[in-house]
């Protein structure tokens, strides 16, 4: 990575903690104090090496994981704010992040909490399935 | 989780484990991510944290 595609980096995850959802290009260019233009390179640039996502346009960062940048059916909670995740693995990093909290879970046609409560996931037993294979996450992040 | 992946034809695709390792292999494949310093890993180094939590086998192999 380039010293601009750090911080933008660094600053996407910063404006998701502050605001539970993704910047834009704009965004990221008035808090880093770099054109847009030269923002969108080092987004382009990060997305290629597989470090975030944007939308179909190209302007809006929809992945920092764990944290999704837009609305999802995953939603982690702690110490009285909360986040969107971007599946069921990502809902516990995000908590593995910041600490004790509540993952709530609604997808595939069910609703799911899980709590960690000093480490330790409740409930007992709770259990997650991936579908696709570490190397082929990024062909499809969306998917994954 | 059994019962929708047999629904779904998905029983014998994936890997499943439980949350409680999920949440751990998070804690170390997550660590210092948001840092503006952070280091992606290598193939090597995530296969390496991964299998630390015994996230091993094909479907771990990058």
């Amino acid at each position: 990575m380039t010293g601009l595609e750090r911080r933008v980096r660094a600053l996407a995850y910063r404006h998701i903690l502050d605001r539970r959802f993704g910047p834009t290009a704009e965004d990221l260019a008035v808090a880093s104090g770099e054109t847009v233009e030269d923002v969108r390179e080092a987004l382009h640039s990060l997305r290629d090496q597989h470090l975030l996502a944007f939308d179909d346009e190209g302007d809006l960062v929809v992945m920092a994981h764990p944290f999704s940048g837009v609305e999802t059916g995953y939603r982690s909670r702690v110490a009285g704010d909360w986040w969107y995740a971007n599946c069921a693995w990502d809902s516990l990093a995000i908590l593995a992040l910041l600490g004790d909290g509540q993952a709530e879970i609604e997808d595939l046609g069910r609703r799911l909490e899980w709590s960690v409560v000093e480490g330790q996931v409740e409930p007992e037993g709770a259990m997650v399935h991936l579908l696709v294979p570490a190397a082929r996450f990024w062909d499809d992040i969306g998917f994954t | 989780m059994e019962r929708y992946l047999s629904e779904n034809g998905e029983e014998n695709s994936g890997f499943s484990a439980s949350a409680q390792s999920f949440f751990e292999m998070s804690q170390d494949w997550y660590r210092d991510r948001m840092d503006v310093g952070w280091e992606p890993p290598t193939a090597s180094q995530a296969m390496q944290i991964w299998e630390r939590h015994g996230f091993t086998g094909p479907f771990w192999e990058v």
